[in-house]
């Protein structure tokens, strides 16, 4: 414990300078993820014919695992933050896509269709009924992709893309314990501190919403 | 009728229990009878089973003992450990590695002199002997893709001092922190890469150069990898890599009782260049050969066992 304590004081720059790698990968690829798969998931609402073969798309990329994937990328898009940034992504998507449909599709049809009563237009019907309802569901699908994400960012290392799978990758080469310690111990800290935050969200964004509805 | 069959695979079980046990008191027994059997053994990585099984052939063919073949232990304090406490009676190991990791002293560069440190200190401390060093020099190396140090006239460490800055470098994460790793080198040669090399995985590593990600790369004198992909080793023309040469290290115990197992194990010495183990390794890594069936076809083919011996 204490060489861990040590260690983390004696490289805080290093330290500071992966933690912040970190947050960027795994903003960057949550970013483009929520946007493709909360679009995604509201698309499969729509188009249910795809709904079976896009889940099934994504849940198969959910079980590559992550190193494979990573080695995979390295002929196509080479090494360093790009590959990192696609990988991430493609692992954070399933959360969403699934959590945004199922929280549209469970919606009451006697709601939607007091809403349609009153006049409302489709884009209105989803926007003041159907997506305010969803929130709680989505919100969840984001923070489970987000925790997810952290600890595969842990892995982008392997590629070039550096993060706080550094000390850890190379105290495992090296055999210091200590090293390994403070890159877990930063990056688990990382990932409760992002779900806290979106946790924050959530209540934030359903209140609106119950607002927005009665 | 349930009932029955129910007697009937119970009884099978009860046989399958006693005929294994009967097979583990066998194996037991036969283990126990260790004063005329000759224990090899290696750490777990391609190049040490390839050399555990060599040792394990040469005594075979040039002695009359027995030789029951342990290769594949985890890691070199498992090997060394495991030697000390007379678990295993020889292994292959690095002079580099008896100096820094078990002994924990640094570095000598002289290769003559690292071997006769590790020799005397290893006879003084645990009754252990260095037989004669085999050969290579496994130790760390900066290789580069062929083609390209051809278009830009390089073959040692030292013409990297005009090309760095054209140059991108990918190191494993160990190369990377090393007190023989990336900065030391770049500093006693005096070059720096325009941009920080990437770190990577060793595997990946392979994989990035020869898709031309990285032009320079770290990595093992005898990897298998090196001929594989067509990279070439630079000439580490300042020394500043310690040395790394195998050979057998053993219980001087068994010398004394066995002076033929010296002797066997010695025709090996000088026998192994460093482009014929990276060889041998690419047979087992990249062509999927046994290490075993590998090691016994060199030991025929240099002569050193008789064509005709069938070890088994």
């Amino acid at each position: 414990m204490i060489e861990v304590a040590q260690y983390l004081i004696s490289r805080r720059g290093d330290m500071l300078y992966w933690t912040l790698q970190h947050l960027q990968l795994v903003g960057i690829a949550m970013g483009i993820a929520i946007v493709v798969g909360v679009a995604l998931g509201l698309i499969l609402t729509r188009v249910q014919l795809l709904a079976t073969p896009v889940l099934g798309a994504a849940s198969v990329i959910q079980t590559i695992p992550s190193i494979a994937l990573l080695g995979i990328m390295i002929p196509l898009l080479g090494i360093g933050r790009t590959p990192a940034i696609v990988a991430l992504t493609l692992y954070a998507l399933l959360p969403i896509i699934r959590n945004t449909y199922t929280g549209i599709q469970q919606v009451d049809p006697a709601i939607v269709e007091a809403g349609r009563g009153m006049g409302m237009s489709d884009r209105q019907i989803l926007t003041m009924v159907e997506l305010p309802l969803a929130v709680p569901v989505i919100i969840a699908g984001i923070r489970t992709s987000t925790v997810i994400c952290v600890g595969i960012t842990a892995l982008v290392t392997l590629i070039g893309a550096g993060a706080l799978g550094t000390p850890i990758i190379t105290g495992i080469q090296t055999y210091n314990d200590a090293e390994i310690w403070a890159g877990a111990a930063v990056a688990a800290g990382l990932a409760l501190l992002l779900d806290f935050l979106l946790g924050r969200c959530e209540g934030a964004l359903t209140l609106k919403g119950i607002k927005a509805t009665s | 009728m349930s009932k029955r069959a129910g007697r009937f695979t119970s009884r099978t079980l009860w046989s399958l229990v006693a005929a294994a046990a009967c097979l583990l008191s066998a194996a037991l027994g036969g283990c126990g009878k260790q004063s005329e059997k000759i224990v090899v053994g290696s750490k777990n990585f391609t190049e040490q089973k390839i050399l555990g099984h060599m040792f394990a052939d040469l005594i075979e063919a040039h002695t009359d003992l027995t030789v029951e073949r342990r290769v594949g232990l985890q890691g070199t304090l498992v090997c060394f450990n495991a030697l000390k406490e007379g678990d295993i009676h020889l292994y292959p190991e690095y002079t580099g590695t008896g100096l820094t990791a078990i002994l924990e002293e640094p570095v000598i560069s002289d290769p003559k002199e690292a071997y006769a440190h590790v020799k005397s200190e290893f006879e003084g401390r645990w009754e252990l002997t260095w037989l004669e060093p085999l050969g290579f020099n496994n130790t760390y190396t900066l290789t580069m893709r062929r083609d390209q140090t051809e278009e830009l006239g390089i073959a040692r460490i030292s013409d990297l001092r005009d090309h760095a800055d054209e140059l991108k470098a990918g190191f494993d994460h160990e190369f990377m922190s090393r007190p023989d790793g990336y900065e030391p080198l770049t500093k006693a040669y005096g070059f720096c890469f325009r941009h920080e090399p990437v770190e990577l995985d060793p595997g990946l590593m392979y994989r990035a150069i020869a898709d031309r990600r990285v032009d320079v790369i770290d990595g093992f004198a005898t990897d298998g990898r090196i001929p594989a992909f067509d990279l070439v080793i630079l000439e580490d023309d300042q020394g500043f890599f310690p040395p790394y040469y195998a050979a057998p290290l053993v219980r001087q115990e068994v010398l004394k009782a066995h002076s033929e197992v010296a002797d066997a194990l010695n025709r090996l010495a000088g026998k192994i260049d460093s482009a014929a183990m990276a060889q041998l390794n690419y047979e087992v890594d990249e062509n999927h050969r046994s290490p075993r069936e590998v090691a016994l076809e060199f030991l025929k083919k240099r002569g050193l066992v008789r064509a005709g011996n069938s070890s088994t």
